[in-house]
């Protein structure tokens, strides 16, 4: 049981791992995937959600493998455990988060050519627009820079337009060549003006729009952040899970222990029958030397009770409890209870 | 993503589970005794004492099957007040617990006994206890010490100051014999006789007040059943109809006895009311009906019959005299006694097959199950100790019967001194008075 | 009982034709033994064979003199075998004829099994022996069956021919 449910974790982790590095290695990941049918913004929304769960993954592997590496130090004292586990988790943590701005660098480099792309596209059909605009977040963004872009181009019709009628008028004051000079002058500034105003307002258009793709920068800005907060936490809770399993594991083994060495001790009687059960409650020092063992269920049999909190004193010290770290220890060992319950007596 | 999320949850809930209450379930311990140290009593009288004390309390726990006792010759040391005692030592070389004790004169024949049991592992004393006496009952302190340390650290009653009848026969050549009716000590010493005779004596039974033998006797040169005050010796003919008279067991309210009579033509089972002398039939059946054994609520009567081809033991209902079959397993099962509980059924058993031997098998009443507790071959008289630890019995060693005990579970076999001559028919008394 | 053969049924079937008149229930007579004290011996005593009517090495009479008077039985068996006929029928003529004479069958087992159920199958064989003298002329009163089970082996020993030498009627003719 134990085995496969580390083998299915690592396996999907070390399957995820191939993932993330084909995705790190270039930007073809998209024809790299010969079944991927969708359009390219969907495949951008895959590599975002697939970042996501690869930076989890890549947790629970890590968190994989500090349970791992806190087995092996088991043997070792805590306090240097607790001191090398810490650096390490910290470490890995700065792996992780320079790992994920990498990635977030990279989606981003993505993203902004995709922009681009859909933009173009944009000019070329608004059927290509409808389909982006029903596509959530990122799609959204396009959209947004690709109106922003629309109404650019729009104005710079206008302009276009306005220069015409200038034109037209110019060509009309051509005709009207009799008129003053200075009126045709005059014209000539006009449009000289109208020229310069529609420069400046394409460039007053510009600006704002620099100006709202930076907003919408910060605010992707913002958004990481918080991805990277939510990150943060998931590792924590990762963490905790797999202290905790390792926790469970080590109790798990301690119990074994435990029982194989009250085993060791408790003399079964003939006078014993299937069914008698005692209940024995045990206070251990962290040395694991027995503080006190009090009978908490008797069997109504006083020679077996008796047996039972003798077999715990015989042991005197549980030797590999000293092992424990003290938390798992203060949990779990400081006091416990040891159910007697003979099977497979004569009778 | 859903399972690993759910995976975690269920780990979570195990490890807070885990910190709520860690229970650790133990099912397997060592099939072994329990070890006890019996330190020599201290004595600093002019004369040794007549018995060591000691010695016999050791004896006494080691053949009860729950108690290994320490040899003398691997104690460091002799303590005889709990001052002297250095529990670590102790622990080290094993010991559970640990008694010593010492004795002194009171002037004259009259002694004090002091004894103490100590807890080795949680050095704590357990018992405690001054005893008079004289050097002439020191057999009897020792026991009395032994039930009281047994049943402290058992929980059950000891049976070591109760005693054992049995019977023994010597071929004096020429066709004549030498039987005789011998009272012991649970552990054979003090062997008395209280009958002699040169025809056989059989099948002693106690009255469950420990103050009467009941047995059968060829004195008169036919069967006859006998009944024996112990006290005063004085002895009584109960019964001798024509062919046989034999098997009487006492009933638990010491009023009846069960027997096997054949004056109506063939074996049958009796009881007789002692104090009205009325004969009350049990069985109807042209078959051997023998061996009766009393259940302890006197309701039924177990006995030997081969009603059904082979000797099985069955049980009668004295109520409605219903019989039901209570032995199936071997050709041949008989001579079953039952302990205080009445759970147990201790019997001499023949496995089926070819050549097998007869052997002291106990059944466990409530499950069926049977298991056969000795390895030799003509074993038989089963009897069992009133607290039902262990079962005595008569077996042959070259070509003397000889007594043998055996605990219920099997785990520890003895044999008895023997005495002169063929021992046979052991009967194990009640606790007595 | 269920190996009953055929002899036993006849020899049973002739006894009661036989013997029905002059068969007389010998266990009210024992009865009157039942509650006879025998008194106050402190502890030991040794009860001998003195008052007895046995009378094992006392001569036969010279009638019988020849006869076999120890019969032996098969394993677990207590049926009368072929070869004990001839000098059992003997003896029955000799009882049928001298009235007064009386015999006394001991019964035995081997050692194996126990003593009570021991004592049941020596009297049982004690038994067939009985109605075989009676079925070939004795008379009910002449024979008295005593069983003593296992516990006078004639000889010791623990193996099939000691066993073999042990399964056995002793018939013994009753002092005048």
């Amino acid at each position: 049981m134990d085995k496969r449910s580390y083998l299915v974790p690592s396996l999907l982790a070390l399957v995820l791992h191939a993932g993330v590095l084909l995705l790190l290695a270039g930007h073809w990941f998209d024809h790299a995937d010969p079944r991927e049918l969708k359009p390219r913004h969907i495949q951008a929304q895959m590599v975002d959600l697939g970042a996501v769960s690869q930076a989890l993954e890549k947790q629970t592997e890590q968190a994989r493998r500090i349970e791992e590496a806190r087995k092996k130090d088991e043997q070792r004292k805590q306090s240097e455990r607790d001191k090398a586990q810490e650096k390490q988790r910290q470490q890995e943590l700065a792996a992780q988060e320079k790992a994920l701005k990498e990635r977030q660098a990279q989606e981003q480099k993505v993203k902004d050519q995709q922009a681009r792309e859909v933009a173009a596209k944009e000019k070329a059909t608004k059927e290509a627009e409808q389909k982006a605009q029903t596509q959530r977040q990122e799609k959204e963004k396009a959209r947004v820079a690709a109106e922003a872009k629309q109404k650019a181009d729009e104005q710079a019709k206008l302009a276009a337009a306005k220069k015409k009628q200038a034109d037209e008028q110019a060509k009309a004051a051509a005709q009207k060549k009799k008129l003053a000079e200075a009126q045709a002058k005059a014209a000539a500034e006009k449009k000289k003006q109208a020229e310069v105003a529609a420069k400046a307002k394409a460039e007053a258009k510009r600006v704002a729009e620099a100006k709202r793709k930076q907003e919408e920068q910060q605010r992707k800005e913002a958004e990481k952040a918080r991805e990277l907060q939510e990150l943060e936490k998931a590792i924590a809770q990762e963490q905790r899970i797999a202290a905790d399993r390792a926790s469970q594991q080590l109790m798990t083994t301690m119990a074994d222990y435990i029982n194989a060495e009250l085993s060791r001790n408790w003399r079964v009687s003939s006078a014993f029958r299937n069914g008698m059960e005692a209940v024995v409650e045990i206070r251990l020092f962290p040395s694991g030397e027995v503080d006190s063992a009090n009978l908490v269920q008797s069997s109504g049999d006083s020679g077996f009770d008796n047996a039972a909190v003798q077999a715990v004193f015989k042991v005197d010290r549980f030797v590999r409890v000293a092992e424990v770290d003290p938390l798992t220890f203060e949990r779990n060992l400081r006091k416990f209870r040891v159910k007697f319950r003979p099977e497979g007596l004569r009778w | 993503m859903k399972q690993r999320l759910l995976a975690c949850c269920v780990l979570m809930l195990l490890a807070f589970g885990a910190r709520a209450e860690l229970v650790i379930e133990v099912t397997q311990g060592v099939d072994a005794p329990t070890p006890i140290a019996v330190v020599p009593f201290g004595w600093s009288g002019a004369t040794p004492l007549p018995e060591d004390l000691a010695e016999i309390v050791s004896t006494d726990l080691y053949r009860s099957g729950f108690f290994s006792a320490m040899k003398r010759g691997d104690m460091l040391s002799f303590p005889q007040q709990q001052a002297q005692v250095f529990f670590r030592d102790w622990r080290v070389s094993g010991q559970n617990y640990l008694l010593i004790g010492r004795v002194t004169s009171t002037g004259g024949e009259q002694l004090q006994v002091t004894y103490e049991l100590y807890d080795v592992l949680k050095e704590t004393r357990v018992l405690g206890e001054q005893i008079s006496g004289s050097t002439r009952n020191m057999r009897d302190i020792a026991h009395y010490i032994s039930d009281a340390v047994f049943e402290k650290l058992t929980g059950l009653r000891g049976a070591f100051s109760t005693r054992i009848a049995y019977v023994t026969a010597q071929n004096q050549g020429g066709g004549r014999h030498r039987f005789s009716l011998q009272l012991a000590d649970a552990d054979g010493a003090r062997a008395r006789t209280i009958l002699e005779s040169r025809e056989p004596i059989m099948s002693p039974s106690w009255s469950k007040d420990g103050s009467k033998l009941a047995y059968v006797s060829f004195e008169s040169s036919r069967p006859g059943i006998y009944v024996q005050h112990l006290a005063t010796g004085k002895r009584e003919k109960i019964q001798s109809f024509a062919g046989l008279n034999g098997a009487p067991a006492w009933a638990p309210d010491g009023q009846r006895l069960a027997l096997t009579l054949s004056k109506d033509g063939n074996p049958e089972i009796y009881t007789l009311d002692l104090a009205r002398r009325q004969l009350t039939r049990v069985t109807h059946h042209y078959g051997i009906d023998t061996e009766p054994t009393w259940a302890p609520d006197g309701q039924s009567i177990l006995f030997t019959s081969d009603r059904g081809g082979q000797p099985q033991i069955y049980r009668v209902y004295l109520a409605d005299r219903r019989i039901e079959r209570v032995t199936f397993e071997g050709n041949y099962n008989s001579s079953g006694k039952l302990t205080q509980d009445g759970r147990f059924l201790a019997m001499v058993h023949r496995s089926a097959g070819a050549g097998a031997a007869f052997n002291i098998a106990v059944q466990d009443l409530k499950t069926g199950r049977l298991d056969i507790l000795t390895q030799t071959s003509l074993d038989e008289s089963p009897t069992i100790a009133p607290n039902g630890s262990v079962v005595l019995y008569a077996t042959q060693q070259g070509n003397n019967g000889v007594l043998a005990a055996v605990s219920l579970d099997g785990r520890v076999r003895f044999r008895m001194p023997s005495s002169s001559g063929d021992v046979r028919e052991p009967a194990w008394s009640p606790y007595l008075q | 009982m269920r190996a009953l053969n055929v002899t036993k049924v006849a020899a049973l079937a002739l006894t009661f034709a036989w013997v029905a008149g002059c068969s007389s229930t010998s266990t009210q007579t024992d009865s009157a033994d039942m509650g006879g004290s025998m008194g106050s011996d402190s502890g030991a005593m040794t009860s001998g064979s003195a008052g007895m009517g046995g009378l094992s090495g006392s001569e036969l009479p010279a009638e019988v003199a020849n006869l076999q008077t120890v019969f032996y039985f098969d394993f677990d068996q207590s049926s009368v075998k072929g070869e004990s006929f001839a000098d059992l029928e003997a003896h029955a003529r000799y009882l049928a004829s001298n009235p007064q004479a009386s015999v006394r069958l001991e019964g035995h087992a081997d050692e194996r099994g126990t003593r009570e159920y021991n004592i049941a199958l020596g009297e049982r064989r004690g038994n067939a022996v009985a109605r075989f003298l009676m079925v070939n002329g004795s008379n009910a009163g002449q024979v008295e069956v005593i069983s003593y089970g296992e516990e006078k082996p004639a000889v010791m020993g623990h193996g099939s021919d000691s066993w073999a030498q042990n399964r056995r009627v002793e018939l013994k003719y009753a002092g005048r």
